[in-house]
């Protein structure tokens, strides 16, 4: 890696993945497409993911609660590498910057196909922090959703943002 | 790319769409990522049309934008997986 980044380590990778429009005809079958072009459509949004991967790089100098300005961003609060399985890890949502109040955090190892009723959410206080717990060393996928209004309501009846924050807890995390 | 190097960028991508779906990129080791679109055991890999961005950051350095990366020059190594 040294020789690709002039010795710099790398600490984070983050993503913006824009899903598009769509929406579901009478049948509620989804079309990729807004509900201007499915007149009568039962229901229609527009979803926009973010994704951020942490390095154990960015242990150094607390280098993981940095904030990277996507529109919909988990922050650690904590050092994700030093938390062993079993411990509270706090994380903070932000929306446009923003803390983001009363929305469900949710995690998961990445490999395990949970039903929407098994699936535990953390939500997060006034000032948009949830404690999370850590079950299991590994692979950590936490993720967020959001809905909010349309910003344009001639094309969906809501906009759906979504956030994902993933690690891996080696087994030497202390 | 003033980091070019030999090193490979996977970027075989697949037009596939579910508009519930994750986007999610998980650290394979120091210098790697894997990027996949979807929930467990039905990730696919995304669509690279609508992955407007991704950056990579190094400590003490500006984010590095990887989407326009050539094959064998990327930074790190991305790898779409289903």
């Amino acid at each position: 890696m040294s020789r690709y980044s002039h010795g710099h380590q790398v600490l984070f990778v983050s993503g913006e993945y824009d899903n598009g429009y769509f929406a579901s005809d009478s049948a509620g079958k989804y079309f990729n497409t807004s509900k201007l072009h499915l007149p009568g459509s039962k229901d229609s949004g527009y979803f926009f993911k973010f994704a951020k991967a942490i390095f154990p790089a960015a242990t150094s100098g607390g280098s993981f609660s940095r904030n990277l300005g996507e529109q919909l961003e988990i922050v650690p609060q904590s050092d994700p590498f030093k938390t062993l399985p079993g411990q509270i890890f706090p994380v903070k949502v932000l929306y446009f910057g923003k803390p983001l109040a009363g929305i469900g955090v949710e995690i998961g190892d990445g490999q395990t196909k949970l039903k929407e009723e098994e699936i535990a959410r953390y939500k997060t206080n006034t000032a948009g922090v949830a404690l999370v717990r850590i079950a299991r060393r590994g692979l950590q996928v936490i993720g967020v959703d959001y809905r909010t209004q349309p910003r344009f309501p001639q094309l969906s009846d809501h906009d759906d943002y979504g956030a994902t924050l993933s690690f891996v807890l080696g087994h030497d995390a202390r | 790319m003033k980091k070019a190097g030999g090193i490979i960028l996977f970027m075989i991508l697949i037009a596939t769409s579910t508009f519930a779906h994750d986007l999610v990129l998980i650290p394979e080791d120091q210098k790697s990522v894997t990027i996949k679109f979807g929930h467990p055991q039905e990730f696919e890999a995304p669509d690279p049309d609508k992955l407007i961005r991704l950056n990579a950051y190094f400590d003490g350095e500006d984010a590095m934008g990887l989407c326009n990366a050539e094959p064998q020059k990327a930074p790190m190594i991305i790898s779409p997986s289903i």
